[in-house]
């Protein structure tokens, strides 16, 4: 088992790296489309709610591995895909990993903002609509710091979730850490202590991530949100006594 | 193309039996686990450790190491190389995933249920089964309902990898066909098609029964 690590380390580096980068990737984006996809639901925008409603409904409902192989395989049956500038991307493997990914995450992860704005105690909303703000203001300062900390203990589980989904990219000729010990598997016919080595990577990535999300549970985001909070929060609780 | 149609519906009762008999097996060993809730320290820490570790590991490993596992010991125990079913594999790992989650929402569940009801049942002499089995069981269930609807809806997505150890199931007869005819969007998206009918209707026929059954 170690010789395989000694032997192997900056491939298995590398395959850290690259899981790293599409998780990291597709968290960030996939956190800006969340955010917009459920105010977007949240006010009820014509059409494009019903276009969110829609992508959400596709992309709950199929299995992510479909949809891999969609976004991989299918556009190569079309001639002018290939033949256009459109088709690029979609060589690269990674670019297609990452659209799987994000539009994975986006979907699962705007139901549960949307979920926890339509929870949040309207009060506040309606003072902040009251004292002058927008609904773009009242998003901005208003209801995204109070569910963001609200969210984080369930959105830990998301960002594992997408952890382990990651590694299905293996699938389409990605070498992340799955792919990699596939690889040392196939060459070095060490099937168990390779695939060992990928589940104790997961493991320490999965306890790391957590160890993170907690920190920023803990400390940073209720600085953030009370400095956020603190301006606006005094003037309503006026507003609302008096 | 009419030999697809054939192929993709007996694939579709292949997933869905795999699906239902890990769903099955899931929701036994979900039971057990959350049993541990009333069980001694050490085992509660034990099993606790077991789901922390089956739900940190992502299914398409513990799919491979169940796979080639289980194929390396049988090699061990018979002398020569058995094929193993990826079916039965299959089962017994999304049987195992599922049931790490279920387990917590059992525990969930099981922290909703009034303790007067358990006081009341006591104090009117029933015995320990039929507590469990008559005053326990049935409004577990209908707290579970919720969570245990979801579960189902992943174990279906799921359900899906088992076609990388060789399944004849939907996303492998669909991937078979892409790669004869060289039109992959086509078959790929047929097969989504299916799936998302399958979780639809699961959806929908799970709400009837919530709605049937709530509290």
């Amino acid at each position: 088992m170690f010789s395989i690590i000694t032997q192997n380390y900056s491939a298995i580096l590398d395959g850290i790296g690259t899981t790293l980068f599409l998780l990291i990737i597709s968290l960030l984006a996939g956190l800006i489309l969340s955010v917009t996809f459920a105010a977007i639901k949240y006010y009820r925008i014509p059409v494009l709610k019903q276009a969110v409603d829609t992508f959400v409904f596709f992309i709950r409902g199929t299995p992510f591995l479909v949809q891999l192989f969609l976004i991989y395989y299918g556009p190569f049956q079309f001639h002018w895909m290939t033949h256009s500038w459109l088709g690029i991307p979609f060589k690269s493997a990674t670019f297609c990993a990452l659209l799987a990914l994000i539009f994975n995450t986006t979907a699962y992860t705007s139901s549960l903002f949307y979920g926890a704005m339509r929870n949040l105690p309207q009060d506040e909303v309606t003072a902040g609509t009251a004292l002058g703000l927008s609904n773009w203001q009242n998003y901005v300062y208003i209801i995204l710091p109070r569910y963001f900390v609200r969210i984080l203990p369930v959105y830990k589980n998301e960002v594992i979730m997408l952890l382990k989904c990651t590694s299905l990219v293996s699938t389409i000729t990605i070498l992340d850490v799955m792919g990699v010990m596939r690889q040392i598997m196939t060459q070095t016919y060490q099937t168990i202590p390779s695939l060992l080595i990928a589940g104790i990577i997961y493991l320490v990535l999965a306890v790391a991530l957590n160890a993170v999300m907690k920190f920023f549970y803990s400390k940073k985001l209720h600085k953030v949100k009370n400095a956020l909070l603190s301006h606006v929060h005094q003037i309503s609780l006026l507003f609302l006594h008096y | 193309m009419h030999s697809f149609y054939a192929n993709i519906l007996f694939a579709t009762k292949t997933t869905l039996g795999i699906s239902l008999l890990s769903l099955c097996v899931g929701l036994l060993l979900g039971l057990l686990l959350a049993l541990s809730e009333i069980s001694p320290a050490w085992l509660k820490t034990t099993m606790n450790a077991w789901v922390m570790l089956i739900r940190g590991l992502p299914e398409i490993f513990i799919l491979f190491m169940c796979y080639y596992g289980l194929t390396l010991l049988l090699k061990k125990f018979a002398g020569h190389y058995v094929d193993l079913n990826p079916f039965v594999c299959g089962v017994i790992v999304l049987g195992i995933v599922f049931s790490a989650y279920a387990s917590q929402i059992f525990i969930a569940a099981l922290h909703a249920i009034p303790q007067e009801d358990l006081l009341a049942a006591q104090a009117l002499g029933l015995n320990k089964p039929t507590i469990w089995l008559s005053i326990i069981m049935p409004q577990l269930f209908r707290h579970a309902l919720t969570g245990l609807l979801n579960l189902w809806l992943v174990l279906l997505k799921d359900s899906s990898i088992v076609s990388l150890i060789g399944l004849h199931d939907i996303m492998n007869v669909a991937h078979v066909a892409a790669s004869e005819t060289f039109k992959p969007f086509n078959f790929y998206l047929f097969a989504g098609a299916i799936y998302l009918f399958l979780t639809f209707i699961s959806g929908f026929l799970g709400k009837k029964l919530e709605t049937k059954l709530a509290l």
